[in-house]
């Protein structure tokens, strides 16, 4: 006997928390309200716009909490529309204080959130109607002729086609922009191999020996000094003797 | 400094190794990895330091043994009066256990002889490129992203080295490096967790030896 009682008064306990919360949303409402009138009348004073900034805070606050200990129980409980009729329903209408009055799936989709993104719905309805204009085309129509047999075929071929582009568009458009930036190549192999050996080993920097270019004259010898040795068939240099002499003192 | 003194303090008696990833990039996305690369790296001023340089290759072939080479490096903004800079690299050293590349290198600055004095002692030249871009560093590793290109005509002799470049490739060639010694276990590892994070732009590799 004890049982089914204390799992009635548990429902009561939670029908008492959700009315003691609905109170408390209702005296917010009040005291906002309060607020927004004294507010249009004229300029309140500024300790009097701290006080109800105070009663509005405390009021926040108790209901945060209020909701935070319902929290599990709200998370493991879902609404269900008890009736959705495209009539005028007085008694939601005056519930909700006149703001609601046709409670019809127009409003309940953004309740449950089962309406689809309205970017979704636009590809569906496209996806709908040109289905819909495809089929009609082929559709219905007897086989009569070997010829007739050869344009369905074709026409059949198409469809998948067409079918086999819009999966391919989606897929584009559905995947990761992450994936699309793994595929950017940023080295090319074939250029690191070459650079790898040009500066290891100078292949690929060697120029063969070249007969026909004159080789660099000494006109600026002052700045183009280090520019002598660039070419491989070059004039031998000027000997030039290093002197060395045997210093006594090292 | 002088030069002088520059060759005094790093002529360095023990020889030093150089940890080094290799990659490159096209172009086209070079402004995806300089991005990522100022937000990642070490950044004083805010702004990139570049570099524009001229290497050139001397090669003395020891018949009978592998040939040398050495590498001397000016930049073109030093221009009447640069600075030397010669490098020896050696091939890298196959080391499976290694995530990077680890070649032994010598380095010191040098007088504006260093070109005759080079093919009098016997090397000759081998190749030459410019390379030009920007520098970023973290810690003690240094990225460099340069674009690589030759020389297009050689005859004039009042060129201006910009104008007569013709690039290599369409990219962009990318080194890490880092100068350590041979007890530095963790700088593979330091090297290849910051090349991860340059993925998937670009993927650096360690020098192949297949050549």
């Amino acid at each position: 006997m004890d049982r089914p009682t204390s799992i009635a008064q548990n429902k009561l306990n939670e029908y008492d928390k959700l009315q003691q919360i609905l109170d408390k949303v209702r005296d917010l409402k009040q005291s906002l309200a309060n607020f927004f009138a004294e507010y249009e009348h004229g300029q309140p004073s500024w300790p009097t716009i701290l006080d109800e900034m105070n009663v509005l805070s405390s009021q926040i606050t108790t209901l945060r909490t209020s909701i935070r200990n319902m929290l599990p129980l709200l998370r493991t409980n879902s609404i269900i529309p008890m009736c959705i009729s495209p009539e005028n329903d007085p008694h939601v209408e005056q519930l909700t204080e006149r703001r609601l009055s046709i409670f019809n799936h127009d409003f309940m989709p953004q309740l449950l959130r089962t309406k689809n993104l309205p970017e979704i719905e636009e590809r569906e309805r496209l996806l709908n109607t040109n289905a819909n204009t495809n089929m009609n085309n082929s559709f219905g129509r007897p086989i009569t002729s070997p010829n007739e047999i050869y344009n369905r075929v074709q026409e059949l071929n198409t469809v998948l086609n067409s079918i086999g582009d819009i999966f391919r568009h989606t897929k584009e458009m559905t995947d990761k922009s992450e994936k699309q930036f793994d595929l950017q190549r940023f080295t090319n192999p074939s250029d690191t191999k070459r650079l790898l050996e040009a500066m290891n080993s100078g292949v690929g920097l060697r120029v063969p020996a070249d007969t026909s270019s004159s080789p660099i004259t000494t006109n600026d010898q002052t700045n183009l000094n280090q520019q002598m040795p660039t070419q491989p068939q070059r004039p031998q240099p000027p000997t030039l003797k290093i002197k060395t002499t045997s210093r006594p003192n090292r | 400094m002088e030069p002088a003194q520059i060759l005094i303090t790093q002529n360095r008696a023990f020889p030093s190794l150089e940890y080094v990833l290799q990659g490159s990039i096209q172009d086209d996305s070079v402004h995806l990895l300089k991005a990522r690369l100022q937000g990642l790296c070490d950044n004083i001023t805010g702004e990139v330091e570049q570099f524009d340089d001229h290497e050139i290759v001397y090669t003395l072939r020891i018949p009978g043994a592998s040939s040398v080479s050495l590498r001397v490096r000016y930049a073109i903004d030093d221009i009447p009066n640069p600075i030397y800079h010669l490098r020896y690299v050696a091939s890298a050293e196959l080391d499976k256990s290694q995530s990077v590349s680890v070649r032994q290198f010598h380095d010191c600055c040098v007088t504006k002889n260093i070109q005759i004095f080079l093919q009098d002692l016997g090397f000759a030249y081998d190749h030459e490129f410019f390379a030009k871009g920007d520098i970023f560093r973290k810690g003690r590793m240094k990225i460099t992203v340069a674009k690589i290109s030759t020389l297009a005509e050689r005859n004039r002799s009042d060129m201006n080295p910009m104008a007569m470049r013709r690039p290599f490739t369409n990219s962009c060639f990318v080194e890490m490096s880092l100068i350590g010694s041979m007890h530095d276990d963790k700088v593979g590892d330091e090297m290849k967790s910051f090349s991860e994070q340059l993925k998937p732009l670009i993927s650096l590799d360690k020098i192949d030896q297949k050549r």
